[in-house]
């Protein structure tokens, strides 16, 4: 006769029946058990306000509306009495684009090892153990997640075009492209890793263009870079170098000829100057593991550096996941299936009870429908650092 | 007005500050069921593998595809330059014998419950192994028409190809081929899974891979096992590699 019984433990309540649904998210929903590791991407934007629909042909679309920034023009000096000019209407772009899906690895419990599972629980009578597992094993569900958002999101405003050929073990292909005018996509006069570049002026430089072809737009901007590049190539600029010397002896800082910049007095340095505004460094890595082979990759090349307005730019779109209507309302009996939303919403977590055999089989897996949009299109800027005019 | 850029396509999304009059007539069809019910506790028809895969040849245009219709799916682990993909088994029926076997005028069968050819398409005779390379001709025009046969009207593709494909019999099964040539495979060499239910090809597809505003079509296809059986005569046009890999033992049913 057991001590405890392994159906009142809390882990048993993760699948089967209906009733268990609210339990279930409620440990999802539980902060200091799930956390968010590779969150780069909720930097950059927010949810949309709701799920794009699915129509009966197949396809979930958004569409993302943007007007180019422009200055406003001045007045008319004018007698009194007199009618106004009239203005131009401006119109606004919009793009389309459909939602991809994606699915996390699954992972799975025979009949065997819940079996052993049960007989410790029922031994000791705690499930601590076991549902520390079981939440370790679905914390790395939600990075995988998180860290395929970082990718596309780092894509989308790397390139302006999301690509996912030679990714995972799924199908591979190019997803999508936003409209960036082509004349966003910027070069350089010279590679900004020949030493010779004074990397301050050029971004000076192109601030103000950007700002001029906009009317003169004074708005806060923001410059965006890879920390490799921020390290090894922007730090390490005589330019830069100078700067922070300069800024030393200014506030009586020691500090010796040829020592790397200290990038913490750097950005005091860099605050004071005008005409750039700030930086921010894009920290971002994938692991990336296809049949073949398991490697680390940066969707953000080093060499590329955007400067766009500041603040989120970037809206996630999403759309209801078609296995879970399937399953919740033409779902086979024989199979127990309870859903948990992670991730801020994006995640679908499916929690089954199946046959295998004789026995039953348990499995965890996350499914996503989601993908980022860009909302700053026309004011997007990319610039080549390695591509020279 | 919509905002959403497919439904501004499929309704016309313009301004007119006016009256349009237009009509439309269409029917609803009904259904055919091409899969054999057995009697089991549970039925393991609709049995997925674990990741679906990209259509890597869907049609151009508005067309379908049938409950029942074979194609080949390779999952990432054979192909990772493609990643997990789909290829459909295309095949036409010859609804008139050509005259000559020089003939690069050929009728196949419009009825609805067929393949829709569209130009641009490669195809050629479907030979007796999959594995049987044969002369791959473009389809250079298509057009829905009207054929008189033997006394009887028939609904036909009337189709212009760029090289005759020799003497072509009624009931002869084409397939779509890997491309044009003297010598060329089908396009499917391995079937091994079948769409579960009809399923339409509303759009434009791309292109090529990076036609970002062409219609790429991603499925799940279900696994072919040899206790799934589906009504021959209820499938879309056999061709004979296809009949040759018949696994089933039951008259007039199939299975792989």
């Amino acid at each position: 006769m057991p001590k405890f019984d392994f159906n009142s433990s809390r882990y048993a309540k993760f699948f089967g029946d209906q009733e268990n649904q609210r339990f279930l998210q409620s440990f999802l929903d539980k902060k200091d058990i799930f956390k968010c590791n590779y969150g780069w991407y909720l930097t950059q934007g927010r949810l949309a306000a709701s799920a794009s629909p699915t129509d009966r042909n197949g396809i979930a679309s958004f569409s993302c509306k943007f007007r180019a920034i422009k200055a406003a023009k001045m007045m008319n000096m004018i007698a009194p009495l007199g009618e106004t000019t009239q203005g131009d209407k401006d119109g606004f772009s919009w793009y389309t684009g459909s939602i991809p899906d994606f699915a996390t690895e699954g992972f799975y419990e025979t009949a065997m090892e819940r079996d052993y599972k049960i007989r410790q629980f029922e031994e000791f009578g705690n499930d601590a153990d076991i549902v520390a597992a079981w939440a370790y094993d679905t914390q790395k569900l939600m990075d995988s997640v998180d860290t395929t958002m970082n990718y596309l999101t780092a894509n989308l405003m790397s390139k302006g075009k999301m690509d996912y050929t030679g990714i995972a073990k799924g199908i591979q292909m190019p997803i999508a492209e936003v409209p960036i005018p082509s004349e966003n996509f910027k070069k350089v006069a010279k590679k900004w890793t020949d030493p010779s570049v004074n990397i301050l002026d050029e971004m000076k430089k192109l601030e103000y263009k950007y700002r001029d072809e906009r009317g003169g737009y004074s708005g806060a901007l923001v410059w965006q870079m890879t920390r490799n590049f921020y390290h090894n190539v922007f730090l390490k600029n005589s330019s830069i170098k100078e700067l922070w010397q300069n800024w030393c002896k200014a506030n009586y800082k020691a500090y010796i000829a040829g020592m790397e910049v200290n990038s913490e007095e750097f950005n005091k340095a860099f605050a004071d100057i005008n005409g750039v505004s700030p930086i921010e460094i894009v920290t971002e890595q994938e692991r990336n593991a296809t049949y073949t082979k398991d490697v680390t990759i940066q969707s953000w090349p080093d060499n590329i550096v955007v400067l766009r307005p500041a603040g989120k730019v970037v809206e996630f779109q999403y759309k209801e996941i078609l296995d879970r209507r399937m399953i919740t309302n033409h779902g086979n009996g024989l199979i127990k299936t309870l859903f948990g939303i992670t991730n801020n919403g994006l995640g679908l977590l499916i929690n089954e009870e199946n046959a295998n055999g004789r026995f039953k089989e348990w499995s965890t897996k996350i499914k996503v429908a989601a993908v980022p949009s860009l909302t700053d299109i026309p004011d997007h800027v990319i610039i080549d650092t390695n591509a020279t005019e | 007005m919509s905002n959403n850029f497919y439904q501004q396509k499929t309704q016309g999304g313009a301004v007119f500050h006016g009256n349009v009059l237009m009509q439309a007539k269409g029917a609803i069809g009904g259904t055919k069921h091409v899969f054999v019910m057995t009697t089991r506790a549970v039925r393991e028809l609709l049995n997925f593998p674990p990741v679906g895969g990209r259509i890597v040849n869907p049609f151009p245009g508005r067309a379908k595809v049938f409950a029942g219709d074979l194609c080949e799916y390779k999952d990432a682990v054979a192909d990772e330059v493609n990643g997990a993909t789909v290829k459909i088994l295309k095949t036409y029926e010859v609804a008139v014998a050509t005259s000559e076997s020089t003939a690069t005028v050929i009728y196949l069968t419009r009825d609805g419950y067929k393949h829709i050819p569209f130009v641009g398409d490669n195809i050629m005779v479907g030979a007796a192994k999959f594995t049987t390379k044969g002369k791959g001709v473009t389809v250079t025009s298509v057009v829905a028409t009207t054929k008189e046969s033997n006394g009887e009207t028939l609904d036909v593709w009337e189709l212009n190809i760029s090289e005759a494909l020799g003497t072509l019999s009624k009931g002869t099964v084409l397939v779509e081929a890997s491309s044009a040539g003297a010598s060329v495979l089908p396009m499917v060499t391995n079937p091994n899974a079948y769409f579960g239910s009809d399923e339409d090809f509303a759009f434009d597809s791309r292109s090529d891979i990076n036609d970002f505003y062409g219609a790429a079509y991603a499925i799940t296809p279900v696994m072919a096992s040899s206790d799934i059986y589906l009504y021959k005569h209820k499938m879309s046009p056999i061709p004979p590699a296809l009949d040759a890999i018949n696994t089933s033992r039951y008259e007039g049913w199939f299975a792989l």
